[in-house]
């Protein structure tokens, strides 16, 4: 308390006089792992001891401009991006009402139960929240959005408008891509009584995702469509351009102090894309004995191909067209569109079980040993071990 | 006999002391549990008569502040620090301005009708309203 006053201080020395408070808070997530056998990989770690998949290390500036408007930056380097300073939060905030405020600028998209906290391991009891759920490319949008919150009897409510438009970086069948979320739009509410809290989302954004090897083939595949029946379908059932994407999410969670359960399902559909339907869930329980928290979560990915593979069944693996390169040409589409919708096919599972240990307030260690399973192929299994230090203040 | 009881009383004067949550003399709201939870924990932004609310928390690692912390707002320290953080990284509220002793919050409650604060019941005087006893 005494060095967040220190600083507090120091901070408005520094700080512009229009500005009446400024506070400053921190986190700090140090987390190291490593797969327990040589040849096994999972969520970017391998049999070599590793920080930088999941550290993150993050500083957020708030300043009261008047009772009711505020500015916040949060900075963040992680360690995946060899802990490059990155802005990833920089919105101003209008209280319109004691139950309602407006944001605008770079904020979080509020997809999860835990979206808000996301880089806050200490907000929650695991080292990372589950990754069949929360592995998502995006959580951050440059827009708006209106937060309202309210109670009525024992019962708390809230709801959420979101807008805006987000870029990030992804992968599409392997290869860097960039990914594009155009008209987003979301709504989410929340109640909470006691110890029973539930939400959901529901989202959708015009998605398109840019990647010159797959578009190039996209393309190739596309100027097939006068002579092959099925290749303009191909083209433009696999091409991600102002597709519609969809996102639902729903949780539920009951913490009884003692002891606490919760779930968290999502689905994501982008029609019209090579981006196969995805749908995601995990159950979570735990206890708390004093300091420790032993915890226990299953979770499982699915993504459905059935679109990808259809629009290949649809075509012929092979024409006669009298011209052999053409042949050739389109053999070989065919045989990497094949592979490109069978690639999209998913279905892994993975147990964790884990120990938080509060040493302060503000300080937990936590150590996580996550059994991953790939039921598509048993190559890809794992186990993985993370040990790590969350800090706040 | 007597002084066994001394003793008892002061080595666990701090642990059994009661919690006194005070308000300015000037505000006649009735508060219960539930309102007092959530004026402390930003869910709640004004009294019910409409004042604004200005919580104001005794500093971490004294006695009375766990009592609080337990007993009203059912959280442990650490819960409490992981529901702020929540909070505080998402812009949607910061911690109540915590002070150092009983003496301290009392003079700012004193001073200010949309204060709120706890204090050691011990502590209490004219200068503010209890509200409520835990």
């Amino acid at each position: 308390m005494k060095k967040k006053l220190a600083i507090l201080s120091m901070a408005s020395l520094v700080a512009a006089p229009a500005i009446a408070e400024v506070q400053i808070n921190g986190f700090a997530n140090l987390i190291g792992g490593m797969t327990l056998d040589d040849n096994e990989s999972v969520y970017d770690y391998d049999s070599d001891f590793s920080f930088d998949p999941a550290s993150v290390f993050g500083l957020q500036v708030r300043g009261e401009i008047s009772d009711k408007l505020s500015a916040t930056a949060q900075v963040v380097g992680r360690g995946r991006d060899d802990y490059d300073a990155d802005f990833e939060w920089a919105y101003m905030t209008y209280n319109v009402s004691n139950t309602t405020s407006i944001s605008a600028g770079r904020i979080r998209m509020p997809l999860f139960k835990y979206s808000a906290s996301l880089d806050v391991g200490y907000s929650y009891h695991w080292l990372t929240p589950p990754d069949s759920v929360y592995g998502i490319d995006f959580n951050n949008i440059d827009g708006v959005r209106v937060d309202y919150s309210n109670y009525s009897g024992d019962w708390e409510y809230g709801a959420q408008f979101t807008t805006g438009r987000a870029q990030a970086d992804t992968t599409i069948s392997g290869t860097p891509a960039a990914l594009t979320l155009d008209n987003v739009l979301a709504v989410s509410f929340e109640v909470t009584r006691d110890w029973f809290s539930a939400r959901t989302l529901l989202a959708r954004g015009k998605t398109s995702a840019e990647n010159p090897e797959f578009d190039a083939f996209v393309d190739g595949a596309g100027q097939f469509g006068a002579v092959v029946p099925g290749a303009s379908a191909l083209a433009s059932g696999l091409r991600v351009e102002e597709d519609t994407g969809t996102f639902f999410e729903v949780a539920v969670g009951v913490d009884k102090y003692d002891w606490f359960v919760g779930a968290e399902y999502t689905q994501t559909e982008v029609d019209g894309s090579v981006i196969a339907d995805n749908k995601a869930w995990y159950v979570t329980a735990g206890l708390r004995f004093g300091k420790f928290t032993p915890h226990i979560t299953y979770e499982v990915e699915e993504a459905d191909n059935g679109a990808q593979l259809g629009l290949v069944a649809a075509l012929p693996p092979t024409i006669a067209t009298g011209d052999a390169v053409t042949d050739a040409t389109w053999s070989g589409i065919y045989q990497a569109a094949s592979g490109i919708a069978a690639q999209q096919n998913l279905d892994v599972s993975a147990v964790t079980a884990g120990l938080r240990y509060d040493v302060e307030p503000g300080l937990a260690l936590k150590a996580d040993v996550t059994w991953y399973s790939d039921d598509l192929n048993d190559l890809n299994d794992a186990t993985l071990l993370k040990v790590g230090v969350n800090y706040t203040f | 006999m007597k002084k066994w009881i001394l003793a008892a009383a002061l080595c666990c004067n701090m642990a059994f002391a009661d919690v006194a949550v005070v308000v300015h003399p000037s505000n006649s709201d009735s508060l219960d549990k539930a309102t007092i939870t959530r004026l402390f924990l930003n869910k709640a932004k004004a009294f019910p008569s409409g004042t604004q609310a200005e919580p104001v928390a005794l500093e971490e690692g004294q006695a009375v502040t766990d009592e609080f912390n337990g007993k009203v707002l059912n959280k442990t320290a650490s819960q409490l620090t992981a529901f702020w953080s929540k909070l505080v990284f998402t812009g949607k509220g910061q911690p109540p301005k915590s002070l150092g002793s009983d003496a301290e919050v009392i003079a700012e409650v004193a001073s200010n009708p949309g204060a709120i604060g706890f204090v050691d019941a011990g502590a209490v005087n004219d200068s503010v309203r209890v509200v409520a006893t835990f």
